[in-house]
């Protein structure tokens, strides 16, 4: 126990500021779309050039870990995950939120990544050396398939229709192919300016959670008068602490999802928290309750994605290979400080790392005690703003932290037609999760497919490359057994229905119509491309989106005739004025300055969506919006050094 | 009858904007007169981002630009996206500059469709030059670029070797090293260096080019068998022989470059002024400090020298790239 000596430099005065106000700035900055752990340790780098090597190190270290649980507060209260990480949080936390239990949620939530996030320190402490092996062994071939066990979880994923979430993740595998392929050069499907960069899987992110949320909100604000989002029962934090710590299923299951996941490099921690949520889904004697704000989900997303912190600085700290990509950001942050990834930085740098790992185990502490005082205000806070200014303020974060991303704004145009889209998407019974998984497992599956058959081609050829070797037979025993699993379950499922009671929801049948058209384009697209190899990969998806499209239809040509009705399936009539304010501030964000353009939009969507216009009221609206701004601007412009375009 | 309301105000807001917007024509005497913004073209954390936020941070002192400089990513594309916006976008007036790479923008504007070229863009100062390694697993049964050479030529198209992508430095070294050495390699493109690296290390590939900053800090994990360069990294790797010390011809032509650009029609008295200033800022004490301990090795290059270095590669990768 080597940490054991450098107890006194872990625990110093100044350590321990530092450290406090870290784990406070990144659960803020997580809970803001768009600011990923990456962005946030990425911005904070320079910060640290003017400090001593084991303050800056703590401080990256401790926003790591605070920003990756703060994604889950936005998460949970406004069904907005702050990043990739906090996806599989999203689906049951929202929903236990809406049921009045937000705080409980968020109580999960932070004790979940307390439990994973020390167990994952503790797995960097004492199993560095072995570990860092196990990562180097997984190769073009084993990454290929660890994406594909990533992509059977797809099918399982926050859909009612098993069907409908692989349509849906084939749709998102094909999205992350879009733009310049990075192995074979070529431009695939640029069929406007804005795509050639393809889709960045944040904007993605932001635009699919975060968009339909606008719409809902305001939706939800012609609709009640009132205007709060939702209930709240009160919850002792001892109550949630018992229950939380008696659900050592869940724990275990996201704990080990977390360590093995962050430990593969490149893998990346972003599907951490959706491989937990599948297996203790899959797990669980009534699978049916996941979706519906089933805590297990929260706890073992959570604990997975914080498990996976530690480990994912294993490859990095013996060989500098990040297991991550904020592990990648971090390596800079050690190379500033001159110390190079090996066997040195616990011989000759022993001070500075020890300091450095003691201090991610602290800053667990600090995060959960942090997190949880939080927890009761954030979510009453929460609660009580009406939904037109919860929308609005949504809407302008949504575009700053899709901005600040790449400053592009070509960005912020796609944000909001991905997000525009999946609103409907949305309502004709697909969701959100599976496309995102597939835009994050799409590179992952198709660049090390492509590499590795390049290797294989001049070895011994690809059947044996991807067939043998004892990590690819695990994994291909992995998908296998997660196919059958869900085949099983739906098959099971269809049997309890008996066949004459079954009754369509409503849209089924302009859901899969649209399906079929959809894949009908990305299929013409397909073959009207020259039929290089870089059409490859996206011509397997189309076939997979027509199967699954038809599969959809002749579901429901059977009961054709039996659909409920789907009368004001979109609600178009209270929805025109707050579209026509987006697409307004969309033209205007770079002619006007983006200050200018989102104080007007911010402004108008509250004044249009309040209900009562009387003169105190718009003088509060014009308070509000003028201090909203002046944060925006604060936090943006003066502390993350966004620069914006236009004047303002 | 609100929504005529906003939408009036829109317009007159957009208006009045558009009116406000300061002229594009700065007076030279004037400048610097807000910080100035770098443009790098690659995601935060990346070495190039990296080394641009340690020789940028003394901009502010009064003997350099008196200013502060702030990086900016615009990444994508393999810096091709950034790169487009900074040629066709960006504003002339000096406030605006981005950070380059040799040979990527280069090898980029050739073989793609880019609005970038050296014809519009404008040198300032070259600071770091990275060259390219020969890199093979620690086991590797080669100790040198002719033992690869010998075993490449016995079996043809049978040398994997991996680099951080298509039409980089790596990429332009591997294909030298197939035409120096009149042998066949199979080039895996992986997503990056260190995707790169790893493929190596893990011996899933049977060599690599990889930076030679980041080979250097692998230590003994790794062989490096060869610096693609006309003379030996003194300061990091004095033991390692260049290829042409082996016999194969192998210039400097793959060298990762990197500084800061301009665009063209710049004011000249800009121009100048920055190309002065910033090459003396280069020299800072304590940006050579940082650099060294980060193990990146530096290269600092006027102006004109630069030019002398663009025309010379844009020549090379026309010839080289042309039979691709």
């Amino acid at each position: 126990m080597e940490i054991l000596d450098y107890m006194g430099a872990i625990f110093s005065l100044s350590n321990l500021t530092v450290l406090f106000f870290a784990t406070a700035a990144g659960l803020i900055l997580g809970a803001l779309p768009g600011l990923s752990p990456t962005m946030a340790v990425a911005l904070l780098i320079p910060f640290t050039f003017q400090m001593d090597a084991a303050t800056g190190l703590v401080l990256l270290g401790a926003v790591y870990t605070a920003t990756v649980a703060g994604g889950a507060i936005s998460g949970i209260l406004v069904n907005i995950p702050g990043a990739p990480a906090n996806i599989a949080t999203v689906l049951d936390g929202h929903p236990m939120a809406k049921q009045g239990k937000a705080t409980q949620a968020l109580h999960f939530c932070f004790i979940s990544s307390f439990v994973g996030g020390i167990i994952g320190v503790l797995v960097l402490i004492f199993f560095t050396p072995p570990l860092a092996q196990l990562a180097l062994k997984f190769g073009p071939s084993e990454m290929f398939w660890m994406a594909i066990v990533g992509v059977t979880v797809i099918g399982t994923l926050g859909s009612k229709s098993v069907i409908k979430g692989l349509f849906s993740g084939a749709l998102g595998l094909w999205i992350s192919t879009i733009g310049i392929s990075p192995i074979f050069g070529e431009s695939r499907f640029v069929f406007s300016d804005h795509l050639t960069g393809g889709v960045h899987i944040v904007v993605a992110l932001i635009g699919l959670f975060a968009v339909p949320q606008i719409y809902q909100l305001l939706v939800t604000s012609r609709q009640t008068s009132s205007g709060g989002l939702f209930a709240m029962e009160s919850s002792p934090l001892w109550t949630s602490i018992k229950y939380n710590l008696s659900r050592v299923k869940a724990l275990a299951i996201g704990t080990i999802s977390g360590v093995v996941v962050g430990i593969i490099p490149g893998a990346g921690g972003q599907i951490a928290g959706l491989v937990a949520y599948d297996q203790v889904r899959k797990f669980s004697p009534d699978a049916s309750k996941f979706g519906n704000g089933e805590p297990d989900g929260v706890i073992a997303a959570e604990s997975a994605n914080n498990a996976m912190v530690g480990p994912s600085l294993v490859p990095l700290l013996t060989l500098g290979i990040p297991g991550s990509p904020t592990a990648a950001v971090l390596l800079g942050g050690l190379l500033i400080n001159g110390l190079f990834p090996g066997p040195d930085l616990f011989t000759v740098h022993a001070e500075v790392t020890w300091t450095f790992i003691g201090s991610l185990l602290l800053a667990q502490v600090f995060m959960i005690i942090i997190g949880l005082a939080l927890s009761r205000s954030s979510s009453y806070w929460v609660m009580r703003v009406p939904s037109q200014y919860m929308a609005a303020a949504v809407t302008i974060l949504a575009v700053f932290g899709t901005y600040s991303i790449q400053n592009s704004y070509s960005d912020v145009v796609l944000m909001l037609v991905l997000g525009s889209l999946m609103y409907l998407l949305n309502k004709y019974g697909f969701s959100a999760a599976p496309i995102v998984l597939g835009i994050i497992l799409g590179p992952i599956a198709e660049d090390n497919f492509s590499m590795g058959k390049m290797i294989a081609d001049v070895g011994d050829g690809a059947l044996p490359y991807f067939m043998t070797g004892s990590i690819n037979l695990v994994l291909i025993f992995v998908c296998v057994v997660s196919i059958g699993y869900s085949v099983w379950v739906e098959v099971k499922q269809r049997r309890l229905v008996a066949h004459d009671q079954k009754r369509s929801a409503p849209g089924t049948r302009v859901a899969a119509i649209g399906a079929v058209v959809a894949a009908a384009v990305v299929m013409t697209m397909v073959m009207s491309a020259d039929g290089s190899q870089a059409y490859d990969f996206p011509f397997l998806l189309a076939v997979l989106m027509l199967a699954f499209a038809v599969m959809l239809l002749i579901d429901v040509l059977r009961m054709w005739t039996r659909e409920k009705s789907g009368q004001g399936l979109v609600e178009w009539t209270d929805l025109g004025a707050g579209i026509a304010v987006i697409v307004a501030y969309l033209l205007l964000l770079q002619s006007a300055g983006f200050y200018l353009a989102s104080w007007l939009a911010f402004t108008t969507i509250v004044v249009v969506y309040s209900s009562t216009k009387n003169r105190q009221q718009l003088t509060r609206i014009l308070w509000v919006s003028i201090g909203f701004m002046v944060a925006i601007y604060a936090l943006f412009n003066l502390s993350l050094r966004v620069v914006t375009p236009g004047l303002l | 009858m609100i929504l005529k309301k906003i939408k009036s105000s829109l317009v007159t807001a957009a208006v009045t904007s558009l009116l406000l917007v300061p002229s594009a024509t700065v007076l030279a005497d004037d400048y610097p007169s807000a910080p100035i913004q770098v443009a790098v073209a690659y995601g935060p954390g990346g070495a190039t981002d990296f080394q641009a936020r340690i020789v940028t941070m003394m901009a502010g002192k009064e003997k350099y630009l008196n200013m502060p400089m702030v990086i900016f990513n615009k990444p994508g594309a393999g810096g091709q996206k950034g790169w487009n916006w900074y040629a066709s976008d960006a504003s002339k007036d000096g406030h605006q500059l981005a950070a380059y790479n040799v040979p990527h923008f280069i090898a980029q504007s050739l073989k793609f469709d880019t609005s970038y070229n050296t014809g519009n863009l404008e040198p300032i100062a070259n600071w770091g030059a990275d060259p390219a390694v020969l890199i093979v697993p620690a086991d590797s049964p080669f100790n040198s670029a002719t033992d690869l050479v010998a075993w490449s030529k016995a079996n043809p198209g049978k040398l994997t070797v991996s680099g951080a992508g298509l039409y980089v430095g790596h990429h332009i070294a591997s294909l030298q090293l197939d035409k120096a050495a009149d042998i066949s390699t199979k080039y895996i493109p992986a997503g990056g260096g260190v995707a790169a690296m790893k493929m190596v290390l893990g011996s899933q590939v049977m060599a690599g080019f990889n930076n030679l900053s980041d080979a250097f800090r692998q230590g003994d994990r790794i062989k490096i068998l060869a610096v693609a360069d006309n003379q030996r990294e003194e300061g990091f790797l004095p033991d390692v022989p260049t290829f042409k010390e082996q016999g194969i011809e192998i210039d400097d032509s793959s060298v990762n470059f990197r500084g800061i650009m301009a665009r063209k029609g710049t004011p000249p008295e800009v121009i100048e002024f920055l190309a002065e200033r910033v090459h003396l800022m280069f020299q800072d004490a304590k940006v050579a400090g940082k650099m060294k301990a980060g193990g990146s090795p530096m290269r600092i290059m006027t102006r004109a020298e630069v030019k002398q270095m663009w025309v010379e590669r844009q020549a090379y990768l026309t010839e080289l790239l042309s039979d691709l």
